[in-house]
């Protein structure tokens, strides 16, 4: 055994070449600066992700209330006005509206639906 | 001259010089332990780079409980048993196929080559591999093994009479 054990310490290399010490601390330091560089890209990387994911976060299900009074998908209300789908309920609750209308018609020249209009609006009330 | 402490104090103070200090002390014994087991300069260098570098991360929490060479040795001895088992991994996968030449096919008593040796020690259980690495390398005492491990003294030479019994047979049957 203690000749084996001394095969084994004879198996040491004598490191005998000399260490270039500049460069090797000159790679230490580009090793460092690099890992650092990189610590700093994940730890940015994730505060973005954070924070588009919490913006994401609160802003899931909110009902966009900007789409009720700017925009309606019903365009033929604005082009072509029916007054016999009038609601009568809507009637009854402004009459001054309705006036308003009947003003409007009458403005336009259009005297025999002033005249329709006023009658409709006659009868329902008699109703 | 400041000793290793001091440079370690001044180090966490901010002062990167003295970290610079701590490794061309130590630089030259590192890489001379690592060849030892390596007989490669290359990666020799490469593993001392490697300590270094965890070095430079951990030494601002060193709390001056032991010597700074007992700590050094502590992390050479981890960084060696990483490679060892990388290193035999590589073998067992024939990734290593190119003849090694110069010192490491040097035959020893006409038996068995350094590499040879070192594929043995990377097959040992890891506390009798790093009193082996201590033993050979550095011929450390068994108290400062016993530091510098955690384990007790009579443990470390029971490890490592256990350790030369089983190298002797591989060796002996290869």
């Amino acid at each position: 055994m203690i000749e084996f054990e001394k095969e084994l310490l004879k198996s040491r290399l004598s490191n005998s070449e000399t260490i270039n010490e500049d460069d090797f601390i000159s790679r230490l330091h580009d090793r460092v600066i690099d890992s650092e560089q990189r610590e700093r890209t994940v730890l940015t990387s994730f505060l973005i992700l954070l924070v588009i994911g919490f913006s994401t976060f609160t802003q899931l299900g909110v009902p966009l209330k900007d789409k009720d009074i700017y925009f309606t998908d019903d365009a033929s209300g604005v082009f072509e006005t029916d007054f016999s789908y009038i609601d009568n309920d809507s009637l009854s609750i402004n009459e001054g509206y309705m006036d308003d209308i009947a003003y409007f018609l009458l403005q336009e020249g259009d005297f025999w639906n002033t005249v329709e209009f006023l009658n409709t609006l006659e009868q329902e009330t008699n109703l | 001259m400041q000793n290793d402490h001091e440079l370690i104090r001044e180090y966490q103070n901010g002062s990167k010089s003295a970290y610079d200090k701590i490794v061309r002390r130590h630089l030259s014994s590192t890489v001379g332990f690592f060849y030892n087991i390596t007989g490669d300069r290359m990666v020799s260098e490469d593993l001392a780079q490697d300590v270094f570098f965890k070095l430079y991360k951990h030494l601002k929490k060193f709390r001056f409980k032991s010597a700074f060479s007992t700590y050094l040795y502590r992390v050479n001895i981890n960084t060696a048993n990483s490679w060892l088992t990388r290193d035999k991994w590589k073998n067992l996968l024939h990734l290593d196929q190119a003849v090694e030449k110069g010192e490491k096919d040097h035959q020893l008593e006409g038996e068995w080559t350094r590499k040879e040796l070192w594929n043995a020690i990377a097959k040992l259980p890891k506390k009798q591999k790093q009193v082996v690495m201590m033993r050979i390398v550095k011929e450390l005492p068994y108290n400062e093994i016993s530091n510098i491990t955690g384990m007790s003294e009579g443990a470390a030479k029971v490890n490592y009479h256990h350790a030369v019994k089983r190298l002797k047979e591989q060796l002996r049957d290869d």
